[in-house]
């Protein structure tokens, strides 16, 4: 798609809709609106750099990613192409592939309203404390930036394991231990639960919009006589929504693409049960020399997670509120 | 309040492009000092890359340096990683045409798609010319690195699997090793030990590796001889192997895969904390179990009968030279040094396996450790007793290793019986191997 | 009286929740730092304790030497300079391109919307070859180029993110500047920039961190040891298959999280100053 640029001298003089008093003020090329109000020239120079980098940077990657799709590229040698076979397979001759489509179903969909549901109430906690919050902020975001070290990896199966704190801690309640670990019911679970507790960097997130508020809101609010409950569904939770989107837009996109926490706990068993999409995925590319059907899987969960994108943004029509009109 | 907001605005901009400018340039400049090796007269750069630790990065880079001081003209530029993301990298290099010199190779399957690529040069020709002295290893093991009759890669140590066990607990549960044994005394021991001290008898085994092991006891092998099948064909070898390790993890006496699941590493092992006194893996692992259990631990060569054809010597890894080098008589005189250099040797410390040149091995175990010395001596021992290794593994060996893995781990947890399993394995795997 | 101590109940009760989370967020952060302690060889022997059996501090020393004499020093510096460029270029370039794709009208916009999006929905791990021969053929291997270009025209996670801030701006701000003469550029700087800083912050924290713990881009690009960054480094401890210094790379692991944690701990101020748009009214 081409930008249609306006023209600067054909569109000069001509009314625009809001305030035209600023228009005489402004010399140069750059607020020119056409008729429907678009302002193409300055639009594409504020996007330029992501325009520019997109086609000299990551274009290239995509495109012959999306190539290699159809070949039987093995890593080392030349790419064959081999037309629809790596999606044939995928899609009839690959249990696998469903197998980790759909461990990757359940993890998203619990992992990610597990993460943002805590994210937010702590987030709502820590807006309120006044004293030493910057000290609670810091330490209650840590977590996340251990990241999916070796760390992690050790403590997950110390802490799951039989003989681990969670069991001690049953133990002590009377309750009979469980090998949440070994038993492919419940591995997947303690890798839930891993996503839940790094909540840090979705946290940050809502508490940056929270902040954004204007306290003016509020005051007048109580002015009026609203109370907290009411103040927090007519104030903070429609003025919190464009930040709830982008949350939730990233967080269903980071949740299928979620890779490290199998990778490094659990090696997607026992028993494929916390077999990750993208761990399928890397393992096919990387350890089976299968690279060409692992960018077949890619460019299929992009498809889906497209799908799933497309369809939050959809409805966030209904439900996020934006101060300017979205067309 | 506005002009001030404009004003800081502006200074934090302008603060941060002069930044971004400034650090620019010394990116820059600092990747062109790097790169300033010349091409004049006869100086030359040798890049090689290699896996490992902490120990074998200090360990290599001294021997390097070592060689570049009896070496003026020659500067070898190290490119040494962790194992994860080595091969990974190497593929990205190998794409892009830009293989080093010198890259540290993988037995198996990694070997046999590098020659399948034709991205690996054959070292014979300086064997052949004395460039690289061959003649202390064993030519079971140099012929490990040929493939397709050419020789890709030079050896740099040796493995064989083993059971490591803690004749303490043996004593104390009332039994010993005996002499020759077989898979039955193995139980018998364990379950002595399980019984009496109320610990697992043995460590649940690794298919992956031992299930090999077993094929070659019963006069058969993973895979046919030119890699497009599996070696064996009666199913009834892999169902003895499940219904045996199915019995030890039902009676309690080898622990599940809940169990092993939760095993942390090397140091983590039943055998380190002492709870089996059993555990079946390769040699080069024992000096971590070892050191990490705090007592010696001694080995044993795996159960029979017909323990010498089950037995090989395995190498650790390679050294490759690759086709895309331009110097690769320099790379080969380097690989001469690395294995036969006494001096050299000494350093490495057996680092990468028990040293293939039968001169070094004798002069590094004459100062060897306890622990290492047992190591030593059991590689001679397996030296004598055993056969050549297999070597015909197919690009797909690791998806069906890992295939056999799985079906491993749904016979154990009882999800399917043995012959289920074994019937399951052969139909998938030939169905990889047919793709 | 009842009123006041009911307050401070409440309070009490807040950074009680607050304190009791905090400890068992960070149990794992407490025994890594430890084990860092711990004799190499008993870390996994001792791993239920947080506390070491013996005192091991020369972990830092041994760890801080690096691999052949290039030490975390070298280490560190390249990280620090990886990380604070790419930070600087990725929240300049994406605020831009936030403000052009959240405030400014434009055919196409939504095309490129999707587009940025869509770069977001393939894992690095598979264009990572193609990018490589990509950087090959522009010569920057063993450079730094590739890692911290791309940040410079854009990092969709913040454009987005910052266009989402943007949109919670109210619109009658832009339109009493247009009245005092500002045109969309003045708009941007004088009004959207310092409303958005919580926003700009939020993504220079997250910036900082993904760059500092990036491991696979450093990994294929670098091959000079010397030019390594620290997540790179941290790896080269570790071999599964041999005897791994634990106790050193436990050490280092703990000293990389010392920088996140400062930056964290001074930029999250800057998210905490709550905005209050009657000032420009």
């Amino acid at each position: 798609m081409l930008p249609r640029k306006s023209d600067p001298v054909a569109e000069t003089g001509k009314y625009t809709r809001n305030s035209p008093a600023p228009k005489l003020k402004i010399a140069g090329p750059f607020n020119k609106k056409n008729k429907n109000g678009y302002q193409n020239v300055t639009g594409y120079l504020f996007i330029s750099p992501f325009i520019i980098g997109f086609i000299a940077l990551t274009l290239y990657p995509i495109v012959y990613s999306f190539f290699l799709s159809f070949t039987d590229f093995d890593l080392l040698g030349t790419p064959n192409f081999i037309g629809l076979g790596n999606y044939e397979r995928m899609f009839t001759g690959d249990e696998k592939f469903w197998i980790s489509l759909k461990v990757t179903f359940t993890y998203a969909l619990t992992a990610v309203p597990l993460r943002l549901v805590f994210a937010l109430a702590v987030a709502m906690l820590l807006n309120r404390v006044v004293e030493f919050v910057g000290l609670y902020r810091t330490l209650l975001y840590l977590p996340s930036i251990i990241g999916g070290s070796i760390a992690i990896s050790i403590l997950w199966r110390q802490l799951f394991g039989n003989d681990g704190a969670l069991n001690s801690l049953l133990g002590f309640f009377g309750i009979s231990g469980h090998s949440w670990l070994g038993d492919p019911a419940t591995a997947l679970w303690t890798l839930v639960a891993l996503y839940g507790w790094q909540f840090g960097s979705s946290m940050l997130i809502f508490l940056a919009g929270l902040r954004n508020i204007p306290k003016d809101y509020y005051e007048a609010a109580s002015i009026d006589g609203a109370g907290a409950w009411s103040q927090f569904v007519r104030i903070t939770l429609p003025l919190l929504t464009p930040v709830i989107l982008f949350n939730l837009v990233m967080q269903t996109i980071q949740g299928f693409m979620a890779f490290t926490p199998s990778y490094v706990v659990t090696q997607g068993g026992p028993m494929d049960s916390t077999l990750l999409y993208v761990l399928y995925m890397f393992r096919r590319a990387f350890e089976f020399f299968d690279m060409g059907y692992a960018s077949a899987m890619a460019w299929v969960m992009l498809v889906i997670i497209g799908i799933l994108t497309a369809i939050i943004f959809k409805s966030s029509k209904h439900w996020v509120h934006y101060e300017q009109d979205e067309k | 309040m506005k002009k001030k907001w404009l004003l800081s605005g502006l200074a934090l901009l302008l603060l941060l492009l002069t930044a971004c400018s400034g650090g620019s340039d010394s990116s820059s400049s600092s990747s062109d000092a790097g790169s300033g090796s010349s091409e004049d007269g006869d100086d030359i750069t040798l890049r090689i890359a290699w896996w490992g630790s902490q120990t074998r990065h200090d360990m290599t880079l001294e021997v390097i340096e070592m060689y570049e001081e009896q070496n003026p003209n020659v500067t070898i530029e190290s490119e040494f990683t962790g194992w994860d993301g080595y091969f990974e990298k190497m593929s990205a290099q190998a794409v892009g045409n830009n293989l080093p010199d010198i890259m540290q190779m993988n037995f198996g399957e990694y070997l046999n798609q590098y020659a399948d690529k034709n991205l690996l040069a054959d070292l014979s020709e300086f064997v052949d010319e004395g460039v690289i002295d061959a003649n202390g290893i064993s030519p079971e093991l140099l012929d490990s690195g040929v493939v397709d009759g050419k020789l890709l890669g030079i050896p740099l140590g040796m493995n064989a699997l083993t059971v490591v066990y803690d004749e303490e607990m043996l004593t104390n549960a009332g039994t010993s090793m005996p002499e020759d044994w077989t898979w039955d005394d193995f139980e018998a021991a364990a379950t002595a030990v399980h019984e009496e001290l109320d610990v697992y008898g043995t460590r649940l085994f690794e298919i992956d590796n031992i299930f090999e092991y077993y094929l070659r006891t019963h006069d058969a092998r993973f895979f046919n001889d030119d890699g497009t099948d599996l070696g064996y064909t009666d199913d009834q070898l892999l169902i003895d192997y499940f219904t045996m390790n199915k019995n030890l993890v039902d009676e309690g006496i080898a622990p599940g895969f809940d169990v092993v699941q939760q095993i942390k590493g090397i140091e983590d092992e039943l055998i380190v904390h002492g709870n089996a006194p059993f555990d079946l893996r390769w040699s080069n692992q024992v000096v971590a179990l070892s050191s990490a259990a705090g007592r010696p631990l001694k080995l044993a060569m795996l159960p029979g009968p017909n323990t010498e054809e089950g037995m090989f010597l395995k190498p650790a890894s390679f050294f490759s030279v690759t086709e895309s080098s331009e110097q690769k008589e320099e790379a080969a005189k380097f690989l001469d040094f690395f294995t036969n250099s006494i001096e050299a040797n000494k350093i490495l410390n057996a680092e990468r396996g028990i040293p293939v040149d039968e001169e070094v091995r004798e002069e590094l175990a004459a100062a060897a450790d306890e622990n290492n010395k047992a190591i030593y001596d059991y590689i001679d021992l397996v030296g004598e007793n055993s056969s050549p290794v297999d070597k015909n593994y197919p690009a797909s060996a690791t998806e069906i290793i890992t295939l056999l893995t799985e079906v491993d781990e749904k016979v154990m947890y009882g999800q399917i019986t043995p012959e289920e399993g074994a019937k399951e394995f052969r139909e998938k795997a030939k169905e990889i191997l047919a793709r | 009286m009842d009123g006041k101590w009911q307050k401070r109940l409440k309070k009490f009760s807040q950074h009680f929740i607050i304190i009791v989370l905090i400890v068992i967020m960070l149990y794992p952060l407490v025994w890594m730092i430890g084990s860092s302690f711990k004799e190499s060889s008993k870390i996994f022997v001792e791993a239920h304790s947080i506390i070491p059996s013996s005192w091991h501090p020369e972990n830092y020393i041994e760890g801080w030497k690096g691999f052949g004499g290039i030490s975390f020093f070298t280490f560190f510096k390249n990280s620090f300079f990886i990380v604070i460029v790419t930070t600087i270029g990725s929240i300049i370039s994406s605020t831009f391109i936030a403000y052009g794709l959240a405030r400014v009208k434009f055919r196409g916009k939504k095309f490129w919307f999707a587009m940025m999006m869509m770069t977001m929905m393939l894992p690095f791990e598979m264009v990572m070859i193609p990018q490589y021969i990509m950087f090959n053929n522009f010569d920057m291997i063993n450079t730094y180029w590739p890692l911290i270009l791309p940040n410079f025209f854009g990092v969709p996670f913040f454009i987005f993110l910052i266009m989402q801030f943007i949109r919670t701006i109210p619109i009658e701000l832009d339109e009493a500047a247009k009245m005092d003469g500002c045109n969309t550029f003045s708009i941007f700087f004088r009004i959207i920039v310092p409303l958005v800083t919580p926003a700009m912050m939020t993504a220079a924290i997250f910036s900082f961190y993904w760059s500092w713990s990036d491991f696979m881009g450093p990994l294929i690009y670098i091959s000079k040891p010397e030019l390594y960054p620290v997540s790179v480094a941290l790896k080269l401890f570790s071999d599964p298959d041999n005897l791994t210094n634990w106790g050193a790379m436990f050490a280092m692991s703990t000293l990389s999280l010392v920088p996140v944690f400062i930056v964290f701990f001074i930029f999250q101020r800057y998210i905490v100053e709550g905005i209050s748009t009657s000032g420009l009214k």
